[in-house]
Order: C-alpha cells, then structure tokens, then sequence
C-alpha cells in the first residue's frame, strides 16, 4: 500500500470532546539475534499448503537426526524467490541452502557473480547420480554462460511431466477406446466431436495450457535417440525452433481450436479454472503436467498417461523436467557449514523423503525405495511408472519456455493469436525463433 | 431534512445512497461466501451456495498459514507505527500549521516528495542501509521504514485540519499568554481527536495491509507479518481459491472492526459542528 493522500475534507470540529488517549505505544523489544553456528537458514519455494506440510515435516525429522542443528525455514513462492534471492545473498543476509529455478536468469545469473557453490563433491560422496539419471542432473549444470555442461549446482526433489490426462468414464460413454497411438488419439478426438462431447479442455485466458499442449506434442514427436537438437536449442548451444515438428504441432492446436475441438469459451477460461472443470467431468482429454495430481485425485474416473507416441517412434520425449533445485550459497563459508549443508540435500533428495513426497501425492525425483508401501494413488502410480521408463530410456524432454529469459512471453503474448486464427502457425514459431536467436546474439 | 417539497429529492437521494451501499457491501458478501466453499462449489458460480458451510477453510488457513506466528507480529508492527507516526505527526503538523521557521517552504516540499515516492523506488537502498545498521530480520526493520513512511501524510493531514481551526480560539490563548506547550495540549489536541482517530485508521489499515517491506527487509519466518501468510494457498500452478479467501477474510476482520469501532467518533468528527 503506498501511503498517499485520499482527498479528504476533514471539516472543523468545534466541540471540545473529552480527550481519549491513543494506545500508548506497546513495548516492543528489538531483538538483534545473532545467528548460531549451527542455524541453518534455508528457503524454499513449496508454499503451497500440502507441499509444505511435507517440507515441515522433513526438516522435523532432520533436526532430530541432528541434535543441536535448527533450520531457519523461509517459505518464498516461486516468483518472490525470483525478486529477492539474488539481492539477500549477495547482501550477506540470505539463505546458506536455497531452492533456485534453473535457467538463465535465476540459477545462470548467479553461479555467474560465484554466488552458488558446486555440488559435485556431494554427487560423488552420496551417490546422487545413482538416485537420478544424467539428463536430469544436467539441468543444474553450468559453465560460464553456457547451461547442460560443467560443474552442477544444485539437485531437485520433484520430478514433473507433461503428459495427457483422460476422463475415463466419458471415454467408455462415448465408446471411444484409450488411444495407443498419436493416429489413435486424433482419430479418438473426431469420434468424440461427432458425439457432441468436448475432446479438449482447454483454458487459454491464463497460466499456460496451451503451451504445455503445442510442446507436448511436438516432443512427443521426437525419438529420444534423436534428442540432441532439442538439448542444445534449450541449453543454448544454437539450432533454430523453425523446425517441421514445430510448425506441425502449431498447425494440429490452431486447427483444434478453430474446429471446436476445445471447450467453448476456452479464451475466457484460466488454466486453473480449466482444470477444475475437467475435474468435475466437463473434457474427455487435457494435456498439462503432474502437479495437478493433488486436484486431479478428488475425480477417480481421470488418469494420466504419455502422449501416445505417433508410429515410428520408439521412444517417444514427453515435455517436463524438475522442479527447482536444492543449491548451497556462498553464504556457507566454512567447510563444516558446507558439509552440513551437502548433509540435508541429501537427505531432501534422499529414498526416504521420496516416500514422503509420494505420500502427499507429489512425484519425487529420486526412485522410490525398493520396500517402499506408499499408498499411492492410481495417477501418482502411473506419474512414477512414466518418471522411471523416461528416465530409462533419457527421454524427459524440456520446457520451451527454459530457452530464453524472454521465452514465456513471447509465447505467452502470441498463443492466442495462434488460436485465434490471427497469425499462421508458420508466423508463431517464427516469432518464438526471432526471441531465440535475439538471446543467441546477446550470448556471444 | 429540509422542508416538505423536498420529499421526492430527499427520496431519491436516499434510493441512491443505498444502491451505493449494496454495490460496495457485495464485494466483502461475495468474499465470505467463497470462503465457506469448497473447491468445486467455486466452480458453480459465484452466487451459488455451497452445500454445507466449509468453516474447516478457516481452520486450514490458520494452520497452513502461519497466521498464529504472522498474526502477533502484526500487531506488534503496528501498535507502535500508528502511535508514534500520530504522535510525530502532531507536533510537525503544529509546527507548519502555525509557527513560521527557516526552510519551512522547501521541508514541506520535500515531506510531500516523500508522499509521492513509491516504495519499490527506494526499498533496495533501504534494504542496504537497514543492512548496515544490522536491523535487517528484527522487528525495527518492520517498524522504523513504516513510521517514516507514514510521517509525511501525518504531517500534512493534521497540518491542514489544524489550519481549519477556528482562529478566535487561538488567538485568545495567545492574549492570555498560554505558551505553545499549552495551546498544543490543552486546545489543539482536544479538537484534533476526531482528525487523529481517522489519521489512525488510515495508518491502520496501511501498516496492516503493508506487504513490500516485510517481504524485502525480513526474510525470517518469525518476523514476518500478516498479508504474507497468504503466500501459503498459491503454488506454481495451483490456487485454493477457497482457502485464499478464508485467509483474507482473517486478514481483514481487524481492520473491518478496527473501523466499526472508530466509525461512530469518525462520522462524529466528519460532521460535528456542521450545524452552527
């Protein structure tokens, strides 16, 4: 609130009134806390009710296993993370362990002014790279301004794909079987159409639905042996989003939306709001990522799979990636401060607080134990299914949006153009290039 | 009211007034109603009633919020910003209503300055200099910046209601050789009552709703105060919109009974003396 004047006229008071006393003034004391050795200031951005029951839990749990240790838990949600995590580390005043969101202008940015400190050392001590596979880990590394390759800075917890939500009970109503390939699933859409059923739930006023959708679609159209083009274009080594695969995915989602394969009034809708309605059976289909599981579970008719994988491809990409990862700041300034620190992302990204993220109904980064009984629910079973075969086969694809610190705009600002018909599929993915090659420049 | 003919006028104006009260009132009715809702009722509409009233919405937010910790800090803020920020204001306001000194032209010019300035425009020199001073993660972080921040309005609205007082009264004080201690205490307070119980309530619900500095200046869960816990029903891609509002309506009740409470001696000062 800025304190400015609202006109007000405050019109004399002529009557003398007895005199009331104003609250005198509470004594407050000014407690400067000198921080302990062996305080732990970390930050995390699970703000979000039941992620952060379990975060609370976990840090319980570490505190008792070492005696004497308090963490100092700040809760940030992602985009207060983004404005003011550099400024208190840099000032001195920061968190000795923080979560930080990969990519350029966050985790870049600062391993580049040596405000985060390598992790490696821990990798090789805890056997963090037998927990998660490579391309996983590759996310948090960094050389210079180049991103995918050096030393890594940080590990995640969580894992997230993009994938294709279905509602089975209207499936079965409308007589359509569950699709097996990418032809299945367009020929599933049109028999749906004819039944008067919405194939696509679809909100585009807000978050971002439809990217999720041209991306997942796209990547699903890629062999993971192939995957080296995407991997560069995303970690900033060149190449050009103008591919056929682009244009193609960009083409299909205008001509569903033109042809009334979405919901109506999807231009209106948030995501949020799109999703809420696919939980109360309004969409035979969504595509969106793992993190709707918490919601997704009150409908038990809704389950998640892969994007079918169109013919010809093996192994098929699916959009996603982690969340964002656990890092030590250069605020830990001594090796016995460092070590503990290394001490509780192990154990954040251990087997044990995996079961405990998987009992919340979250996907965990890091496999589950062997002997694990989680009661999991039937979307998180399959999310874990699909986490271990993308793993296997190294085909957890990427973010568009990671590019470029520009990206989500760009895409942002012209995915209702494309969807409504105001630019050609051919115009979007060139303005997506354009802020590509724009950051490309700026790199060199 | 005024004579009879003016019945129909006086109507009308009343019909108004009302429509006025029912489109400001529903906002706060629509509010509390989503509040009691659960997730999938919100979906229904926003008129639609819920099923049963989900009061556990109240509870969640409390307990997920962290409200039970921000809820004390807030309080702690504020007592001392209001009465101190009041206090200063009185006798700077007193000073540029009636004494002339030095510079008095240009320091007005400048307090206005201060009103104008956004605080995302300083609050990173001032995140360094509380730095400096090592108050960076205290309760003075919270304090301090919001009762300089409040003093230039204080100042400037007591100024110009003590400049609306009648001059008569003044003056005779000054004849029987009452000194400005005096005149302070004994005749301009009395009268300013009205004028500081609403100057009050707008430091109130400022400080209260004020979400930039403690967000920058403390970044330890045990300092943080109110409008922050709502931080807690938002995650990267979800909203419990239910929860959310249950939080604000928490958030806001103080300030909804701080103003009942104020509103009688509030109208009281808007109106008194209007009829001579």
């Amino acid at each position: 609130m800025n304190r400015t004047v609202k006109s007000i006229s405050i019109l004399p008071a002529y009557r003398l009134k007895a005199a009331v006393a104003l609250a005198g003034a509470a004594l407050v004391s000014f407690s400067l806390s000198a921080a302990r050795a062996d305080d732990l200031a970390v930050w995390d951005d699970q703000t979000f009710e039941g992620q952060s029951a379990v975060i609370e839990q976990l840090n319980k749990d570490f505190e008792a296993a070492h005696p004497g240790v308090t963490i100092k838990r700040t809760a940030r949600t992602f985009d207060d993370m983004k404005l003011t995590l550099k400024l208190a580390v840099s000032a001195g005043d920061g968190p000795v362990i923080t979560k930080v969101n990969q990519g350029a202008g966050d985790m870049g940015a600062m391993v580049k002014e040596g405000l985060l400190l390598p992790v490696d050392e821990y990798i090789k001590k805890y056997g963090w790279d037998k927990r998660q596979s490579d391309s996983v880990l590759a996310r948090d590394r960094w050389e210079g301004a180049k991103f995918g390759v050096g030393k890594t800075y940080g590990i995640s917890g969580l894992g997230e794909i993009v994938g294709l939500y279905y509602n089975k009970k209207i499936l079965d109503d409308a007589g359509v079987a569950l699709p097996k390939t990418f032809e299945e699933l367009l020929a599933d859409l049109d028999k749906l159409k004819e039944k008067g059923v919405a194939p696509f739930m679809m909100g585009s006023a807000k978050q971002h639905l439809a990217l999720h959708m041209i991306g997942a679609i796209d990547q699903a159209h890629i062999d993971a042996a192939n995957r080296a083009e995407l991997d560069d274009l995303i970690y900033g080594k060149g190449g050009s989003w103008n591919t056929k695969g682009n244009i193609e995915s960009a083409k299909l989602v205008q001509k569903w939306a033109q042809g009334g394969y979405f919901y109506p009034g999807f231009e209106g809708i948030s995501g949020d709001d799109a999703v809420q309605l696919f939980i109360s059976g309004q969409g035979a289909f969504l595509i969106s990522g793992t993190w709707y599981f918490g919601d997704m579970q009150n409908n038990p008719d809704i389950g998640f799979m892969a994007i079918p994988a169109p013919k010809g491809v093996a192994k098929p990409m699916s959009v996603g990636g982690v969340d964002l990862a656990w890092a030590i700041t250069s605020l830990a300034k001594d090796k016995a401060k460092q070590d503990l620190a290394g001490e509780y992302i192990d154990y954040m990204v251990s087997e044990k607080a995996a079961e405990s993220w998987a009992a919340a109904g979250y996907l965990p980064a890091t496999s589950l134990p062997a002997d694990a009984k989680p009661k999991l629910t039937p979307l998180l079973t399959s999310g874990i299914e699909m986490w271990k075969t993308l793993n296997a086969n190294d085909a957890l694809g990427h973010y568009p949006d990671w590019s470029s610190p520009t990206m989500l705009k760009t895409i942002d600002d012209n995915t209702p153009l494309l969807l409504s018909g105001k630019i050609t599929p051919e115009a979007f993915v060139d303005a997506m290039d354009k802020d590509y090659q724009a950051y490309l420049k700026d790199q060199k | 009211m005024g004579r009879s003919s003016n019945i129909p006028a006086a109507l009308f104006l009343r019909i108004v007034l009302w429509l006025l009260a029912f489109v400001t009132i529903t906002p706060f009715l629509l509010l509390l109603l989503t509040s009691i809702k659960s997730k999938a009722d919100v979906l229904k509409g926003a008129f639609a009633l819920p099923a049963y009233p989900h009061f556990e919405n109240y509870l969640d937010a409390w307990n997920a919020g962290h409200f039970n910790i921000y809820f004390w800090n807030s309080i702690v803020v504020v007592i001392p910003v209001v009465a101190v920020s009041v206090f200063l204001g009185l006798l700077t306001g007193f000073a540029f209503a009636y004494l002339s000194f030095p510079l008095r032209r240009t320091l007005f010019a400048i307090l206005t300055l201060g009103m104008m300035v956004p605080a995302e425009a300083f609050i990173i020199p001032l995140y360094y200099e509380m730095r400096y001073f090592g108050l960076i993660n205290t309760y003075a972080a919270l304090i301090v910046p919001q009762i300089a921040m409040s003093i230039p309005f204080s100042t400037i609205f007591l100024a110009s209601a003590m400049q609306q007082l009648p001059e008569e009264v003044l003056e005779a004080a000054v004849l029987d050789g009452a000194g400005r201690f005096y005149i302070l205490r004994k005749i301009v307070i009395p009268l300013m009552i009205p004028a500081m119980s609403t100057l009050a309530l707008f430091l109130f619900i400022w400080t209260w709703n004020e979400f930039l500095i403690p967000f920058i200046l403390v970044n330890d869960d045990a300092y943080r105060t109110l409008p922050l816990g709502m931080l807690f029903f938002q995650g990267r891609y979800t909203v419990n919109t239910p929860v959310l509002t249950a939080g604000a309506v928490i958030v806001i009740f103080p300030l909804i009974l701080t103003y009942l409470v104020f509103q009688r001696r509030f109208i009281a000062g808007l109106t008194a003396g209007a009829t001579k």
